[in-house]
């Protein structure tokens, strides 16, 4: 990507939609902040990817373009505070289908393969040290030799553990068996082991010395890159065997791994403490001596209050006005990063039930949704428009000039209301009475987006010219069954579609006539179905580009089948100079995937005038 | 006595009842449950119905309501409140590490509240309608009016930003452990807390002592020679105070377990957050011991305020 042009079209964009929308100075004066970045702990799944390559390379259409830190200048110890979460759902990696968990366990156990720019899936050694797919359905990876299991710490200690051997392959070999397999030690079916899906395309594994060879069922480009994804750990089996009865009962104890961190203290919502493994296979790393995860801030102030005190060393309001005032304040002792969020916003409408299986209604919604507003009333103007693949999945995306004039995403906004109008009216839109938008209850409590359901409601009633539409907040406790079901209100929220930067698995997922994700009842067999299921086969990423290219092409034809891709936002996360590590440019922070190469390579300047101040934070040591 | 004593107990044993019950099946009128909200902040694409279903087994929560309550009371009533689904922990253990921190708060805000309200009260009942009686009247009714998160806010932004002095908001130390760190910590929370709660106090307070300030006796007091200040403390105060202390001592109940803005706002883990987090992530047994805690603290309170109300008042016939 490159940085400079990444900006000024952002910043041209954004004054341009400024104007034509709101064009109020309050929000201009955010416009010209700029966007995208991330948040230290903005940990979220992934799943598959990019093919090729071997000992550590990207494909070359994603290059890597992060900014490392010269060996010389970094300094060496200290710890690294973020805040907790309130919930861990799980100490087993496999079992987990929570974030937060993930935020802890990639700290402390490895995966196959790591990513050294999450943001353009460059990929990088972690267990395994070199990795090829000689053909599409083949990947071999060699694993690193002389790797050990964590030797001190609760992990290491507890009688089931056995701290400090050496790292075989049957471990690898185990960690894939059991994913693929959903079983428990005692044969049981577990419906949590979420990467199933993942490794059931793995047809045999086959060890010969420190190589391991996976083949597939079916030709899969993207399989590779779904090894670096953050819930692909690899743990040990005596201790997850143990503790599966009560892998939901967070304890330390209960967790052990090969990586560079060894958990000594994990209380959800008030503490956690992990410190530098002295036998981590990479012996430069960790930079930090130890991490502390402090209390949740469920309120901004004490989050604020932590952070201007230097308790915690970043900080993120979920009105981004506050954040960036904070540090407008402080301009000489902190910065700003920008990170786009990778749950993207979206519509879903219930394609597989009346009135929405009328395809004329769908394209209506698709055309007279207005991003742009939503951007500017909810977000201040931090956040980009999003075709069927998110612009975080850069390589994949509808470059945003050609959205500009693309229908439903045009600047030109009153084109696409016309049109949007006039299919309603055809379709008998006005005749369907009403049209409740339900929004998570999770959304709408967030500090300023109470109005969500009136503002989605509103756009409708305005672009139409009526009053039926409604607006709704349900939690996803409904929300999630009534997707499966396929019989659901119409949505506005947060939705799962970015799982790694590759994005043809995604859309695979989601308008695959056999994909259990369809909850549209996509069913295009030769237009869309073999069309990504060649796209997934290839590894010449230009052809594969042009596949998922007109799958996008015809999604957008089509009201994109009632999956309405709306935008992700931009969030800013404030840091004091001290802190730094490895970013993707000067101002871009971490998309998605980050706690990997944020656990790594996190370090604070103790001769950055910012420091001083910051008292040494404790935690709980081996 | 005695036998008001117990007649109140055991109403107070029906109350706790009806407010166990209201609240167990309130809780599970609420959209959504822990098995679900547990995963908020997940990838909600892992999150399929199998994974919930999973998870509702494990928490008991796949059983008919009718059977889930016929247990919560046989529990209850061996006070057993189960173990919280978030932490796996007991809730008395909860309960017991919260505690302490809403009393700390709970009753410095009450010392702030009284100690302004009491004085306030007295000077603006002696003082009637003078420029003090005005003043404090204005400034209570200020207090009044403004949230108490706005107060805290303005003063959060004033220490900061003149870097007064250091709130310890993650090290959270106890009064008896840092009192200087525990003391700046709680110096915010309890004077908006306690400002908040001075208004009504001192509204009352001044009330009462006009009315009793023209009763006979308070008369006959002066015309003894008494002087004014013994005629106000001794004689007419007293009188004055018994429908405070009624309020008084509801006040303190609710203060001690009801701050929920300000634990949140200053991270003080006390019950008011506690009963946050779990009623948002719909933790059935925390927020069911939590909300019976709490009415046990406010029942029992109401029967010593009462108790202490004949004390000082022979003239109350309790039995």
């Amino acid at each position: 990507m490159n940085t400079t042009n990444y900006w000024n079209r952002r910043l041209k964009r954004r004054r341009f939609v400024q104007g034509a929308s709101l064009g109020t100075a309050g929000v201009a004066t955010l416009a010209l902040v700029g966007c995208g970045d991330d948040d230290d702990d903005d940990t979220d799944g992934g799943g598959t990817a990019t093919a090729t390559s071997g000992g550590g390379g990207g494909d070359p259409t994603t290059a890597a373009t992060s900014t490392p830190v010269p060996a010389n200048e970094i300094i060496h110890g200290g710890v690294g505070v973020v805040q907790s979460a309130n919930v861990y759902d799980s100490v087993d990696g496999h079992r987990s289908v929570a974030s937060p968990a993930l935020s802890v366990l990639n700290r402390v156990q490895s995966k196959l393969l790591r990513f050294a720019n999450p943001n353009t899936g460059e990929l990088e050694a972690d267990l395994a040290v070199d990795w090829e797919q000689p053909s599409p359905d083949t990947v071999i990876l060699n694993i690193r030799e002389g790797v050990t299991w964590q030797e001190d710490g609760p992990g290491a200690a507890d009688p089931s553990a056995s701290g400090g051997r050496p790292l075989t392959m049957d471990d690898i070999v185990w960690n894939i068996e059991r994913q693929r397999a959903a079983l428990l030690a005692d044969g049981t079916e577990t419906a949590d082991m979420g990467r199933n899906s993942y490794w059931s395309k793995v047809e045999s594994i086959d060890v010969a010395g420190q190589n391991i060879t996976l083949t597939l069922t079916q030709p899969d480009a993207t399989f590779v890159q779904g090894l670096a994804n953050e819930f692909n750990l690899i743990g040990q089996r005596e201790l997850i065997e143990a503790y599966e009865d009560t892998n939901t009962e967070i304890e330390a104890y209960k967790v052990i791994g090969t990586g560079p961190f060894i958990v000594t203290e994990w209380i959800p919502g008030e503490s956690i403490s992990m410190v530098k493994n002295p036998t981590y296979y990479e012996s430069d790393k960790p930079y930090l001596d130890a991490w502390r995860f402090v209390q949740t801030f469920e309120d901004p102030t004490a989050y604020r209050i932590a952070f201007q005190q230097k308790d915690v060393d970043s900080f993120s309001d979920p009105d981004p006005t506050t954040t960036l005032s904070i540090v407008e304040e402080n301009a000489d002792n902190m910065h700003v990063r920008y990170s786009g969020t990778a749950n993207t916003v979206a519509i879903y409408l219930p394609r597989a039930q009346a009135p929405w299986n009328n395809d004329m209604l769908v394209k209506a919604i698709h055309l007279a949704a207005n991003r742009r507003e939503l951007i500017q009333q909810l977000h201040n103007g931090l956040g980009r428009v999003s075709g069927p693949v998110s612009w975080l999945q850069e390589a994949w995306a509808i470059p945003d000039e050609e959205l500009e004039t693309t229908p439903g995403y045009r600047i030109d906004k009153d084109k696409d209301i016309t049109e949007a109008r006039a299919l309603w009216e055809a379709g008998g839109g006005p005749d369907i009475g009403d049209v409740t938008f339900v929004v998570p209850e999770t959304w709408a409590s967030r500090a300023g987006w109470g109005a969500t359901p009136e503002l989605v409601a509103a756009q409708f009633n305005e672009a139409f010219g009526t009053s039926q539409f409604k607006g709704a907040t349900k939690g996803y406790g409904e929300i999630i069954p009534a997707w499966a079901s396929k019989n659901f209100d119409p949505f506005f929220g947060w939705i799962p579609n970015v799982e790694i930067p590759d994005a043809r698995a995604d859309l695979v997922g989601a308008f695959d006539s056999g994909s259990r994700g369809n909850i549209w009842n996509v069913n295009e067999p030769e237009l869309v179905d073999a069309k990504l299921s060649q796209a997934i086969q290839l590894t010449d990423l230009d052809e594969a580009n042009v596949l998922l290219r007109e799958v996008q092409d015809l999604a957008i034809e089509n009201g994109q089948w009632g999956r309405v891709i709306m935008y992700n936002y931009i969030a800013p996360t404030a840091y004091w100079n001290y802190n730094k590590s490895v970013w993707p440019s000067p101002e871009e922070g971490w998309n998605f995937l980050a706690t990997a190469v944020t656990a790594l390579n996190w370090w604070n300047d103790t001769n950055d005038p910012s420091y001083s101040g910051r008292s040494e934070p404790s935690y709980k040591p081996l | 006595m005695t036998d008001y004593i117990i007649r109140r107990t055991l109403l107070n044993v029906i109350v706790l009842w009806m407010v166990a019950t209201l609240v167990f099946f309130a809780l599970r009128v609420l959209p959504g449950n822990y098995a679900v909200n547990q995963f908020a902040a997940s990838n909600i694409g892992a999150v399929t119905p199998e994974v919930i279903a999973q998870a509702e087994a494990e928490l008991g929560l796949d059983k008919p309501v009718l059977q889930q309550y016929r247990e919560f009371m046989w529990d209850t009533v061996r006070l057993d409140l189960g173990d919280s689904f978030r932490s796996k922990r007991p809730v008395w253990a909860e309960i017991r590490r919260a505690l302490p921190y809403s009393m700390e708060l709970g009753l410095l805000v009450v010392l702030v509240g009284f100690s302004v309200a009491i004085p306030v009260g007295i000077v603006s009942a002696v003082k009637q309608d003078l420029w003090p009686d005005y003043l404090l009247r204005g400034v209570a009714i200020g207090a009044l009016a403004a949230p108490v998160f706005w107060t805290a806010s303005l003063a959060v932004i004033v220490v900061l930003k003149f870097s007064l002095f250091r709130i310890d908001v993650i090290g959270q130390p106890h009064i008896w452990e840092e009192p200087q760190a525990a003391l700046q910590w709680y110096l915010i929370p309890m004077v908006a807390g306690g400002l908040a709660s001075t208004a009504n106090t001192m509204r009352l307070l001044r009330s009462q002592m006009l009315e009793v300030m023209r009763d006979d006796y308070v008369r006959t007091a002066r015309a003894k020679g008494l002087q004014e200040r013994q005629v106000v403390m001794r004689h007419a105060l007293r009188n004055a105070f018994l429908p405070v202390i009624t309020v008084m001592g509801l006040t303190v109940a609710t203060i001690i377990s009801s701050q929920i803005v300000l634990e949140q706002m200053f991270l003080i883990p006390g019950v008011g957050r506690l009963l946050f987090q779990s009623i948002f992530l719909r933790d059935y047994p925390l927020t069911q011991g939590l909300v019976l805690i709490t009415t046990v603290v406010i029942v029992f309170t109401n029967l010593a305020v009462d108790i202490l109300y004949g004390v000082l008042d022979p003239r109350v016939r309790l039995a």
